[in-house]
């Protein structure tokens, strides 16, 4: 079963989530002179090879006119192409090698993998360079493919949660929904074409605007030759897509904005606060500052916790922050107990006026969020096959320098960078804050006379 | 073709291999089995497991298990009462846990190797110490209420408690393991509390320990820490699984953009010489359904077959669509095909070239290496799980056509969505297999 993952959805998950530190003994970086970037990730625990291909595509670079395109696109690698030249034939070709396949596509990459017996590496690598340079995006399986994707997206539409991050999706970025919409539009991947598949292809999909990954139990040596002889000839674009097509900054917001979305399919409230944080083009340090503190908001021993969930006007809170490298968002959700959904926002406005304070954080709390975060980064490189993906985002989201200095720029924030990034970014700065609540509840409460900024 | 032969020569070579490498150990420390498995990775995962289950407590209490589990595990021990123990798991990133399912419980602690003796500490306190504090005990009831309602929002996790529904009518597997706001309203902390000691015993428990820690070390810690636990008889339930010999649908009305629709079918025993040879079999017949739904008549997004290897096990196919007619239609044409097909030698050795990609990538955390062997032992014996890869290494292409025929007989359909289409394919569900 080929499941394929989009990030739409990292929303709803733990803060920080992609915090790493320095590049360790067994990973090695080369650059080939087409400018394609190539890590190699030696772990010899079980004789698996993964072999991964980022390209920084994805929401970020769609116009309304190709919103879902980037996802539509990850669909068809794993189709016909030059080599393999129809389904059938590229499915026979998985079966021969013993490939688990997948693909994903986020805010600001897309990327597609094998994991393979590591005896299978060669061939592996020969079957991605086919895929990833040659796909023949055939109409007739392209027509199939659009029902496809659109089921997909039927899929997410189906889950209770969507309804809130959609309507925040499009109250948080205005004009700009569809380059924080990985998901897209179902008319725009209904009717997509070949041609705007190569129209993808010609601006993103060459070595200077991808990554290589090939990461288990390989030599590096061995791998950097092979992937020279295979990858060496993918002629370079001759230009930076970013420069070519600039991705447009989004507007800050103006003024915090509340809002309702009902619904049948929640069974249970849901409220969500979004602020534009900061990303890695702009201001480095406060991206630091954004995941230690979120570290610290979601410890048992945090004061929000306390007030929140320990006294029970809520039965679960979480704050995150996406480092990416156009305006990060900044997500606070509350599972508020449905008897005291007002006192509980009472409470979180509250402790968010306090944020600043220069009692809220105590120094042990800063020094549990470091361990928290080292211990994140073993858990994160446990299983090789998962720390591909990892290494993926943040070479996007950031660069390979980035990860490479996080633990030692980690250590340096203190609560004054802490105290400057609340100030910066989310204390008396406009947000937008949104209920999930369905019909009879709604009806119950009355959100509507208490749901507002004042 | 010499590249294909060469192939098969390393397949078989890497299947031995996966046996050879084999390093799992079980022991006895004061009456309490422990299956160790060392590793060189740097997190620690340790699992205390409570044969219990579904099987032992009413439909009226569901959910108690794992209530009583988790609680001990977040309402504080006598050494750390209230937050004190969570603040102490906090301070080193060390994640305790406590769930229950159908046939078992256990408690479980996640962490860095350098962090094992404080995470040990909290282990052995939850495990031995808890107090069930009633403050905390209601607040994790609160939150207990709100994830099983969250469940039963979430599309997928319906189904999945539909097809028990259907499937395992009458039978304490149609109960709900995580409870219902109803049932888990009705229990107190002392009804959690007096469950939670009927299954503490010697006799009921054992323990998994995966990861870089030196044997003798753990032999100290499990004996300074558990000798004292409760010894007691305890007789396993007699599992009657229900045999699936025709077909049923449950159908429940959803407003959603595509309909869920879910199947359960016959399964061996996990310790049945059947299982892995139809077990591989049913990864064919996956197969076979991403190909036919999805690549060629492009009715889904999300297709799929597995085996649940329970005490009393089902197979399971799903489907999302919002053509629920063809697809159906379309799934029962795909399970007569696999019951007439046979896997060509090639073929097989290609399956089991995917077996070594897909059993390995499981083998990659401590936690999953733990819950293989965990759920393993539950089942019958954690060697069944060690010797899988030499298991299919013999398997032949008959086994599974012969296993396959022998148990995908009836089909008991589940469908979450548009009731209107549900009714528009009332015939396809009705189709028989045989």
């Amino acid at each position: 079963m080929v499941k394929i993952y989009l990030f739409s959805f990292l929303l709803f998950l733990s803060a920080g989530l992609f915090a790493q530190n320095k590049l360790n003994d067994n990973m090695f970086l080369e650059k080939l002179p087409n400018g394609l970037d190539v890590l190699v990730i030696e772990d010899n625990t079980v004789p698996l090879a993964t072999i991964m291909i980022t390209c920084k595509n994805g929401a970020y670079t769609e116009t309304p006119k190709f919103n879902g395109l980037s996802h539509l696109y990850e669909h068809m690698f794993f189709k016909a192409n030059k080599d393999y030249p129809s389904q059938d034939e590229f499915l026979n070709r998985v079966g021969e090698l013993g490939i688990r396949f997948n693909g994903s596509t986020s805010f600001e990459n897309v990327n597609y993998y094998f994991t393979l017996p590591a005896y299978n590496l060669k061939a592996g690598l020969k079957f991605m360079n086919s895929a990833i340079r040659y796909p023949k995006f055939d109409e007739k399986e392209m027509e199939k493919e659009n029902v496809v994707v659109d089921g997909e997206f039927q899929r997410q539409e189906s889950n209770p949660g969507f309804a809130l991050n959609n309507a925040m999706e499009h109250h948080l970025w205005g004009d700009l929904y569809s380059r924080k919409n990985a998901i897209g539009d179902h008319q725009v991947i209904r009717t997509a074409t070949p041609a705007l598949m190569d129209s993808i292809k010609n601006k993103y999909y060459f070595p200077n605007n991808s990554l290589l990954t090939v990461a288990g139990d390989v030599k590096h040596e061995d791998v950097f030759k092979d992937v020279e002889k295979i990858y060496g000839n993918w002629a370079a674009s001759g230009f930076d897509p970013f420069q070519k097509w600039p991705i447009p900054e989004f507007k800050p917001l103006e003024k915090t904005d509340y809002f309702i979305v009902e619904s049948e399919l929640t069974k249970v409230p849901l409220i969500m606060f979004q602020w534009h944080g900061p990303d890695t083009r702009n201001d480095v340090p406060a991206t630091y500052a954004a995941d230690i503190f979120s570290y610290i908001i979601n410890q048992n021993g945090s004061k929000l916790n306390k007030e929140l969930v320990q006294s029970g006007l809520a039965t679960h809170i979480n704050i995150g922050y996406l480092t990416l490298r156009h305006v990060g968002p900044i997500i606070l959700s509350v599972a508020p107990n449905p008897t005291k959904v007002k006192e509980c926002l009472a409470e979180l406005k509250k402790q968010i006026a306090q944020w600043d304070m220069d009692d809220y954080l105590t120094d042990e709390q800063i020094e549990t969020a470091k361990v928290k975060l080292e211990v994140k980064k073993a858990r994160e490189e446990e299983v090789t096959t998962d720390f591909v993906q990892t290494i993926s985002f943040w070479w996007s989201a950031a660069s390979l320098d980035y990860f490479e200095g996080y633990a030692a720029n980690m250590q340096k924030i203190g609560k004054a960078e802490l105290q400057a990034y609340v100030r910066k970014y989310i204390k008396d700065k406009p947000y937008c804050a949104g209920m999930l609540i369905n019909a009879s509840l709604k009806e119950k409460i009355l959100p509507q006379e208490f749901f507002k900024a004042n | 073709m010499k590249k294909y032969i060469l192939t098969i020569i390393v397949l078989i070579a890497a299947l031995a291999g996966a046996q050879a490498q084999s390093e799992t150990t079980s022991f006895d420390v004061d009456g309490i089995k422990v299956i160790f498995k060392p590793t060189k990775k740097n997190i620690v995962n340790v699992r205390m497991y409570f044969r219990a289950g579904v099987f032992n407590y009413p439909p009226e209490k569901a959910g108690i298990e794992n209530f009583a589990i988790e609680a001990a595990t977040q309402c504080g021990t006598k050494k750390y009462p209230g937050n004190e123990f969570k603040d102490a798991a906090e301070k080193y990133s060390i994640l305790v846990s406590g769930s229950s399912t159908l046939d078992y419980g256990f408690t479980q602690i996640n962490c860095m190797k350098k962090y094992f003796a404080s995470a040990w500490d909290l282990f052995s306190e939850a495990i031995m110490n808890p107090t069930f504090n009633d403050a905390e005990v209601q607040l994790l009831r609160n939150k207990l209420i709100s994830r099983t309602k969250g469940l039963q929002s979430v599309p997928d996790s319906r189904l999945d408690q539909l097809l028990m529904q259907n499937g395992f009518e009458g039978t304490p597997y149609a109960s709900e393991p995580d409870g219902t706001e109803e049932t888990l309203n009705a229990l107190t902390a002392a009804d959690i509390r007096d469950y939670y000691n009927s299954i503490l015993n010697k006799n009921q428990v054992f323990l998994v320990v995966v990861g870089n820690v030196d044997k003798d070390e753990l032999i100290s810690k499990v004996r300074a820490s558990f000798s004292a636990m409760p010894v007691k008889p305890y007789n396993p339930p007699e599992y009657q699984v229900p045999a699936f010999n025709d077909n049923k649908l449950l159908v429940e009305k959803r407003d959603i953009s595509t309909n869920y629709i879910g199947a359960i079918m016959n399964s061996p025993r996990f310790t049945n010489p059947d299982f892995v040879p139809f077990r591989i079999g049913i990864g064919v017949f996956s197969g076979f359904l991403f190909r036919q739904l999805r690549t060629n008549l492009h009715l889904s997004y999300a297709q799929g077959a597995h085996v649940e290897p329970q005490m009393m096990p089902y197979t399971e196919m799903y489907v999302s669509t919002t053509n629920p007619k063809d697809a159906v239609h379309a799934m029962i044409q795909m399970l007569k095909r696999i019951r007439q097909f046979t896997l060509s030698e090639r073929g097989l050795n290609e399956v089991k070239s995917s077996f070594i990609t897909s059993n390995y990538m499981q083998q990659q955390s401590s936690a999953a290496i733990a819950a293989s062997l965990g759920e393993a032992e539950i089942l019958g014996g954690w060697q069944y799980e060690e010797n899988l890869p030499a298991a299919v290494d013999k398997i032949s292409v008959d086994d599974i056509t012969r296993t396959l025929n022998k148990y995908i007989i009836g089909v008991r359909w589940s469908y979450l969505g548009d009731a209107g289409l549900a009714n528009d394919a009332a015939d396809a569900f009705k189709e028989r297999v045989n």
